[in-house]
Parts: structure tokens; sequence; C-alpha cells
């Protein structure tokens, strides 16, 4: 028998998170105790945002001219000067450490581009004195006064004091640069809502590690809806299946907080579509051969000691196991004590999207950050980025933040062995990105059905998005 | 430390003091060098071409190999901007056509 449920409310019936959670060797942080999730809808989603041309466009003004999104790093910025260029669609924004103004704030944001002509100001980052136009000379000081205009004889139409660079605003959350170019948007704090509270690990005492960037030939939203998910990795990702918990991940994600949303999956621990076939050993060992497989010494896979695969102890778990030798990895490759650490924070992927393209992962090993991003005003391109931020000695100074690399169109994930495993397992994701969009103009229904839960995260982004697109 | 700088084709000496450019040593001296920034290093209009003595040439910084790109030039050390230069020891040749010394009551830039 079978009793009618309210919809949305049904679950995987493997252990869910919360059990995996009560089972932990440590204390588990109040915050992944946190779990809600309201039922927004069954209904399809249309496939016009994806494809269209003109939908791209209104994105552009009604979404991207409007929303507060993450830019750069603080950390990038370090010397008045020192700037970096922001592209977001066919906008172009300078972001500039500057001597302080009247409110204390040193970082300054400006449209990138000469009052005169309009040629880009700056097509690169660096650091400046001031920012010359290398069309005609025209320069303006870092606080976005005009400096010089040359020959001025020749424009007694122009108000010197008023040629000033429009001005995007700025804020930062834990050492990311935040940039919104409507005057009159709500403060970021007011934005992020509630999301300070549960991001709960000190990323702004890690550093830039690494920055990869990649072309991919899909709407950005096609992209970024691929990664806020994990009911794909039973057809995208069949080899993580026996140490992954997919099914059974958690999704919270809540009407009354429409700018972000969280998931969490539960590693060293089967996936519910296999847990008959394997035993704790190999979970454990199938873990380990993924990870060494593919690890590099970047803060997140785990290396077998000595090449000793450990054993799972009588009663024992995988789980248990993993998380104590990677509690160990971390203590030695970072100087810093993690004995006090859940296991879940050693393991398992806690992942939030704020709205809306910034992916910070939680928990202790390099925090992974996604960004998706529009490339110009194509519907059918976008920029996917990677970006670690890592931990250091203690003791020892804070590195340069790394520099952006770019992957060839032709060139793989897999091919930059710093990610690990994170790169083929990425590159299983994008093999289905163009034929998502290719697909998308093929289909012979007006929009895609979803899961109630296990894609609820797709849903209430899209919702989102649907208020910044009807404003 | 300080530099010695011949500037051809005047033959003009400039002695250059311990972390001043070759520019600032010059206008110091009672030279006008040819520059519209007025040495931010924006407006690369006060390259020299350095003929002998590389090796007691600063480096090349971000800002200044940008200039030297923009002028078509190789960034090899042998164009450089002459607000970014700095010298140690020398004598370093360089050609720059337009330093001359200031007038009276002609105004130096910067």
């Amino acid at each position: 028998m079978t009793t009618p449920q309210e919809p949305g409310s049904a679950r995987c019936p493997g252990p869910s998170v919360q059990d995996y959670l009560d089972r932990d060797s440590r204390p588990v942080p109040a915050v992944l105790r946190y779990e809600a999730n309201d039922f927004l809808g069954s209904e399809d989603i249309d496939v016009e945002r994806f494809v269209s041309p003109e939908w791209a466009r209104l994105e552009q003004e009604r979404l991207w001219r409007r929303v507060w999104q993450f830019a750069c790093l603080e950390d990038e910025i370090p010397e008045v000067g020192d700037h970096v260029v922001y592209e977001i669609g066919t906008d172009s924004i300078l972001i500039v450490r500057t001597e302080p103004g009247e409110h204390g704030q040193d970082i300054r944001a400006f449209v990138n581009v000469c009052l005169h002509r309009g040629r880009k100001l700056r097509t690169e980052g660096g650091n400046v004195p001031e920012f010359r136009c290398p069309f005609h000379g025209f320069t303006w000081n870092l606080d976005g006064s005009l400096k010089n205009l040359p020959c001025a004889w020749d424009f007694p139409h122009v108000e010197l004091e008023k040629f000033t660079l429009p001005e995007v605003r700025v804020d930062t959350w834990r050492g990311f640069v935040f940039i919104n170019m409507d005057p009159a948007a709500e403060p970021l704090a007011d934005f992020l809502g509630t999301f300070p509270e549960y991001f709960v690990w000190p990323l702004e005492d890690r550093y830039k590690a690494l920055h990869i960037a990649k072309v991919l030939p899909c709407n950005w939203k096609v992209a970024q809806d691929a990664f806020i998910e994990s009911f794909h990795v039973i057809a995208t990702h069949p080899q993580l299946l026996p140490w992954l918990a997919d099914a059974n991940s958690q999704y919270d994600a809540t009407a009354d907080q429409p700018n972000w949303s969280r998931m969490i999956n539960i590693q060293g621990a089967p996936s519910p579509h296999v847990a008959g076939t394997v035993t704790e050993q190999d979970v454990l060992e199938t873990f380990y051969f993924s990870r060494s497989f593919y690890a590099a010494s970047q803060g997140r896979d785990l290396q077998a000691a000595d090449g000793e695969i450990p054993q799972v102890p009588e009663g024992g778990t995988a789980r248990a196991v993993l998380a104590d030798q990677m509690r160990t990895q971390l203590a030695a490759a970072t100087g810093r004590d993690y004995s006090a650490t859940s296991d879940s924070e050693l393991l398992d992927a806690v992942h939030h999207l704020v709205f809306p393209n910034f992916h910070p992962w939680g928990g202790v090993k390099s925090n992974i950050v996604y960004r998706f991003r529009p490339d110009g005003l194509d519907p059918d391109s976008c920029i996917a980025e990677i970006i670690y931020m890592s931990a250091y000695p203690p003791d020892g100074p804070k590195p340069e933040p790394a520099k952006i690399r770019w992957v060839p169109d032709d060139a793989l994930f897999a091919d930059i062995p710093e990610l690990g495993l994170v790169g083929p397992v990425f590159d299983q994701d994008v093999e289905n990105l163009p034929h998502v969009q290719t697909g998308l103009k093929s289909l012979r229904k007006p929009g895609i059905t979803l899961s109630n839960y296990q894609e609820s995260r797709v849903r209430h982004f899209n919702r989102t998005l649907d208020t910044w697109m009807e404003r | 430390m300080t530099g010695t700088v011949v500037v051809q084709p005047a033959g003009v000496e400039i002695v250059v003091e311990d972390g001043e450019s070759l520019m600032r040593a010059a206008e110091r001296l009672g030279y006008r060098w040819p520059t519209i920034c007025g040495g931010q290093g924006t407006c690369r209009t006060c390259f020299v071409q350095v003929d002998e003595g590389l090796a007691h040439c600063s480096g090349i910084g971000g800002l200044e190999r940008e200039g030297i790109a923009a002028l078509r030039r190789p960034v090899d050390g042998r164009t450089r901007l002459a607000c970014q230069l700095r010298v140690t020891g020398g004598p370093v040749t360089v050609t720059r056509r337009g330093v001359r010394r200031r007038t009276e009551g002609e105004q130096g830039v910067g």
C-alpha cells in the first residue's frame, strides 16, 4: 500500500543526509542540520530562455545590469592602481583599488569605456596610476574624475567636471568583490538574505590557488543547471556511484530566500542505486581509485598514504575511515588542525548557489567556486569558470592569487592536472551541454520537465530569474 | 648608487640618483624631455632606444611592458620608457631626439 503524499514531499528511500550526519564521528556544524525545501510546483520550464537571442538581450538589460554579481577577489587588487576588467555580456567594468574615499571605501568600479569615442579604456588588468584611453589620450583619475582632455580648446561644449566615468556599485563578502550597475539596487547584504549565516567556512582566510575558464557551446543557464543537482550522476558519472550518495542528496531551497539555495551530497557512501552490490571496503577502494587516479596536491583529493589502501575495520564504515585519512592528509598539507572537524566537512559536497551565478562550496577541503557567465549576447555560448580557494600554512604569507587560465576549445579539463578528480568529472558534464543546447531547439514540447525534489534548485533559480525578467 | 646615462645625439650626460627615473633626472638637471602624461608611464611618448649598457638598466614592469608593446617594439630591453627606466652604474648610452636644455622661463613638466 502506498499512501498519497503531498507533491514534492517524496524522498529517495535510501538513508538521508541527516541520517548520515547523525552518525558523524564529530559534532556537525548547526548549519548542516538545516533542511528546508518548499515545493514550488511541477510546471515545465520554457525553452525560450535557453535558446532565444531576444531573451539573451533582455537578460542583459533586466538581469545583469541590475543584479549583484561576483566580479573578482579583493586579493587580486591589493595596491592602489591595481585593477581588473570584469566582462558580463556586452558590459565591461573596471574594478580598481583607490585611496580610501570619504566613507573609507577603497575599491571602486566604473564602466570601462572612454566617454569620447567609446573605446574600452582597459583591455586587461594590471596596475596603472591613471586610466588613459589608448585612442586619443583622454585620461581619468582612479576615482573616475577627468584628469586630462587633450586639446581641450576643441571641446568647449564639454563640462570637464561632469565628464566623469559612470560609477558602478561595489560591495564585498568574505574577500569576494561584487558589483552592481543599478544605482537603485538594494545593498548586497540585503540581497544575500540569510546566505552569509549558512556559509560558516572562512573563505577569507584562503587564497585563490587555481582559476580555470573555458568557453562552452551552450547557454549559461544550461551549464549552470547541470551543476546544481546530483540526479544526473546516475547516467553522466556512473564511475562515482559506489562512493557518492546521489539520489538521497539534500536540496535546500525556499520561497522566502529567492537568492540562494544549497545541495549536500554525501561522499564515501554508496549511491542508493548500487548500495546492494557494494561492501564498505568496495566503497573505500573505489573512492581511492577514482581520487588517486586523478589526484594532485590541490587539497581536495585523497591519496593513499605510502600507497597503502586502508582496511575498513569489522563493523566500521568506509566513510569514517576516509574522513580520518582526509583529516590527516589535510593537516599535513596545511599545518592546520582538523581533529575536531566533522566527517561531513571533510568529505561531502556542500554546494551553494547565490543568484544569479556564484557557486561557492562549503567544507574544509579546498573550496570550489564555479561561475557561469553569458558570452556576449550569444544565447548558444557561455563562459564556465572553476576556482579553488585553498588553505595555506597559518605561519606563512598568503600566496598570490592564481591568474585565470583559459582552456582552449579542443582541450579538456582533464588536461589541467591541478583540478584533480574534478577535471574529468567536469568533462563528463560538459559533454552533455552542446547536445542539450542543440536538442532544446529540436524539442517538440514547449518546456523541459523537472523532478519535484532533486531538481528543485533548477526550478528555484529559474523562478528567481523570472521575477527579474518580469520587473 | 647613482647611474650615468649619455643621451645621443645631443651627447648630454645625465647622472641618475638612486631610485630616480631617467626622465626625472634629466628634468632635475634642467633638461626638457618629451612627455604628455608627465611621467605616469601611460603616454609612451618618452621612449628611448638603449644602445649600450643594458646590464645597468632596471627590470621592465607590467605598465612599461604594456607601453613598449603598444609602441610595436620588442620587449627586449632595447626600447624603454624614460619615465620608468632606472639606471645603476654605467655608463648607459641611449638615443632620444628632442632632449634639450630648458630655455629661460620655460616650465618643466611634472
